[in-house]
């Protein structure tokens, strides 16, 4: 009975000891899985934290631009520029700053990174899709003078607000688009456009436009309204009296649908403030003063190249009537050399049109250019039927710029924007449309184009885009062969091989 | 280490995945390749390419990296994982950059592409060898979340599937993160919570949809194919990369000790 008690004991004694590694076994393995646990949620927690910090500290210094023309980076005169700031200025994209929907995205993004960054917190950079937060349109453009879209770049700053639409931003290729359709850009016009409208907006110089006075001035309500929009203050000028001389602030001197002829002191007043870089608009429309000779005017007109003549356009093509029994209101088009590189609307709205042309006898140093013009078709009417034994059926300036490019740099030279017809600046024609409309936005532009505001300040180099395009471009067969070696060769070689390898090795 | 890296390295090539992982790579980016080539323009760009290939991720590295765990568990060899004269760090480590060799050898083909558009006068920019170090990081940190799926299933399939559920959404992380700031906007509005103003919401959604966009890898590493090199995509895919090996290290400690 002992014995079996002793025996007993020591199995006893023996399961004890069994049982006592086991406990210990899983106690063990308790505080190795809270390890684990509290060691990964450590190492996860010191990711996050250390990629936070790195985030605020280092994201800037360490960016590098490693494209191949330095595209993603601002020039010095950029970056000198934006050190004098003293205005904030925003840039706000008008979409998701991951939409890979954006064109051209990858000129545009890391620039942009590098402004505000260079731009010692007087470049604010936004990204705001108006299909996430609507309010913004309203709140950039609460009268919609911009038609502000998604996909278009705002550059802000105070009241003074430029939409830049991103295709803007780029040469293209002529022959590339003649040929294929294709628009590839060649040159890179991205930071060139970014720092001219950061100039301008954050520009604290008044701008001043006036209209001239004393000829029967028509209402001019709309047309303040877009050169407010674009930081000109307007006023009326009148050359007569004491005072018979343009202002030395006058940027923009412009006469709208005038009743009666100008003076001689007045024409010699404008030919000598041309000849001083001046830029003038000229509106005469056919419809309200027909009877009206206007030798004075006209004499400036020839001074710049262009002539107006006692004629209305009469368009013929009936696909550019807006009404088919009124042949004198039509549509025009952008000339298609200027289309190409103006980024000017397709088609405007045109009524009463004076007969306008290129005065013959200009001088050799006079550049002018057709910007509207009618169809192929037009031809003129004229009250005196003797006169218009030179005129053809063909196409008819609108619109035309003239410009003596023998003064000046390219963006100083004296400017005279000759327009036959009130459609692109009076009340009359706004009154029934948005000031979004396709011939304001023409106005909006040319007078960015004919008075860039100290843009010629700040020189910002134009970079050429890199070509992908292969400059031994492959034959059909060539094509084919490539395309045969890369999809079909290549992959069923290595799909051949590694079948061999492994029927080779599969036993082994 | 270097003894694990070269038998899972060379074992890609005694079994078929290793090849028919090359040999798909090879046939889609051929494919957008021959696309470009063919083209009416001719226009090749090669960041293009290896853009587009980001987008097969989903497919690829699930195929990798489905067997580095799972397969030792089915062939029974796990066992010598545990035992074998080296630290299960190493072991880890040793597969990661198996995998991750791998998946720089597939990218051959895109050097051959390289080398037929230089051939043909072609331009590649610098801006490309960027798009490939981009290509390799991201591929880098999604092996690692795939050696972690493998690491926590026994079956090859249900390794691969999971691994391709997980990149799934991560490359959706960016819409996802837009739709779920909606509906926290749409939640706000309703239901008037803290009284907010419109844009106190919407800077509220928006700062839901940042926080979430953070996490994504895709858009952090967009900058490489652009010509940009940050240092903070890389630091993100390789501390990221880290956690998700130490992670697998600790399951696979778990199991070695579970053993017992």
């Amino acid at each position: 009975m002992a014995k079996k008690t002793a025996r007993e004991s020591i199995l006893q004694e023996k399961t004890v000891k069994t049982m006592k590694p086991k406990v210990t076994m899983d106690q063990r393995f308790k505080s190795l899985k809270n390890i684990s646990i509290i060691s990964v949620v450590l190492v996860i927690a010191i990711a996050i934290v250390f990629n936070l910090i790195i985030d605020m500290t280092l994201d800037k210094p360490l960016t590098f631009d490693t494209s191949s023309v330095k595209s993603n980076t601002v020039s010095s005169m950029t970056a000198d520029y934006l050190k004098t700031l003293e205005r904030e200025v925003e840039i706000i994209g008008l979409f998701d700053r991951n939409d890979m929907n954006m064109t051209l995205r990858e000129y545009f993004l890391p620039l942009l990174d590098d402004y505000e960054a260079k731009g010692d917190g007087k470049i604010v950079l936004k990204y705001i899709d108006p299909e996430e937060d609507p309010f913004i349109l309203n709140e950039l453009d609460p009268n919609n003078f911009y038609n502000l879209q998604k996909y278009i770049y705002v550059v802000k700053c105070g009241d003074r607000l430029v939409p830049i639409d991103p295709s803007s931003c780029f040469e293209y290729d002529a022959d590339m688009y003649s040929y294929y359709g294709a628009w590839l850009p060649v040159t890179n016009l991205v930071e060139h456009t970014f720092t001219g409208n950061i100039v301008y907006v954050s520009s604290s110089r008044p701008l001043n436009a006036y209209y001239l006075g004393g000829h029967g001035l028509p209402s001019h309500h709309n047309m303040d309204t877009i050169l407010k929009s674009m930081g000109f203050s307007t006023s009326e000028l009148t050359l007569s009296g004491s005072n018979t001389s343009i202002p030395d602030d006058c940027e923009l001197l412009m006469i709208l649908q005038p009743q009666n002829d100008i003076t001689l002191t007045e024409k010699e007043q404008i030919k000598s403030y041309l000849d001083n870089m001046g830029k003038v608009l000229i509106v005469n429309d056919y419809d309200t003063n027909k009877n009206v000779s206007y030798t004075n005017l006209n004499e400036v007109t020839r001074y710049m190249g262009a002539t107006m003549e006692q004629g209305l356009l009469h368009e013929n093509d009936v696909t550019y009537l807006k009404n088919v029994d009124d042949p004198y209101s039509s549509i025009a088009v952008t000339e298609e050399n200027v289309a190409q590189n103006a980024f000017l609307p397709d088609s405007y709205v045109v009524e009463k049109c004076r007969y306008i042309k290129m005065y013959l006898d200009k001088s050799s140093n006079l550049k002018v250019t057709n910007l509207v013009v009618t169809s192929k078709t037009a031809s003129i009417d004229f009250e005196d039927s003797e006169i218009n034994s030179d005129v053809t059926a063909g196409m008819y300036p609108v619109a035309m710029l003239c410009q003596n490019t023998s003064l000046g740099t390219q963006e100083e030279r004296p400017s005279l924007l000759l327009i036959g017809t009130k459609s692109f600046t009076s009340d009359d024609y706004y009154s029934l449309q948005t000031l979004d409309d396709n011939n304001a936005q023409f106005i909006r532009r040319m007078l960015v184009s004919i008075c860039p505001i100290e843009v010629e300040n700040v020189i910002v180099p134009k970079r050429t885009v890199p070509s992908y395009i292969l400059q031994k471009p492959l034959s059909a067969s060539s094509a084919t062969a490539w395309a045969t070696i890369i999809m079909t060769v290549i992959p069923l070689g290595t799909l051949i091989c590694g079948i061999y390898i492994y029927r080779r090795r599969r036993h082994l | 280490m270097f003894a694990v890296f070269k038998r899972e390295f060379l074992s890609y090539f005694r079994t078929p995945v290793g090849w028919v992982a090359i040999c798909l790579l090879s046939v889609i980016s051929g494919y957008y390749f021959t696309g470009m080539l063919t083209s009416t323009v001719a226009y090749v760009n090669i960041n293009l390419e290896i853009a587009y290939l980001r987008t097969f991720f989903i497919i690829l590295i699930p195929i990798i990296t489905m067997r580095l765990f799972a397969e030792e568990k089915r062939n029974g060899t796990d066992v010598l994982l545990y035992t074998m004269p080296f630290s299960m760090k190493e072991a880890v480590i040793g597969k990661f950059l198996a995998a991750v060799a791998l998946q720089a050898l597939m990218l051959i083909s895109v050097f051959f592409h390289m080398i037929i558009t230089v051939l043909l006068s072609g331009f590649v920019s610098s801006a490309t060898w960027g798009a490939i170090f981009g290509y390799l990081v991201l591929a880098a940190l999604f092996i690692s979340i795939g050696m972690l799926t493998s690491a926590l299933t026994e079956n090859q399939i249900m390794s691969a599937v999971v691994c391709f559920v997980v990149l799934l959404f991560l490359s959706m992380l960016s819409s996802i993160a837009s739709q779920l700031s909606d509906i926290f906007k749409s939640f706000l509005k309703f239901t008037h919570l803290f009284g907010l103003s419109d844009s106190a919401i919407y800077s509220a959604g928006e700062g839901l949809r940042s926080i979430i966009v953070w996490f994504d890898p895709y858009s952090k590493t967009d900058c490489y194919t652009s010509g940009v090199f940050k240092l903070i995509p890389l630091v993100f895919c390789l501390s990221f990369t880290a956690v998700f090996i130490y992670i697998t290290y600790r399951v696979l400690e778990k199991k070695r000790w579970s053993q017992n």
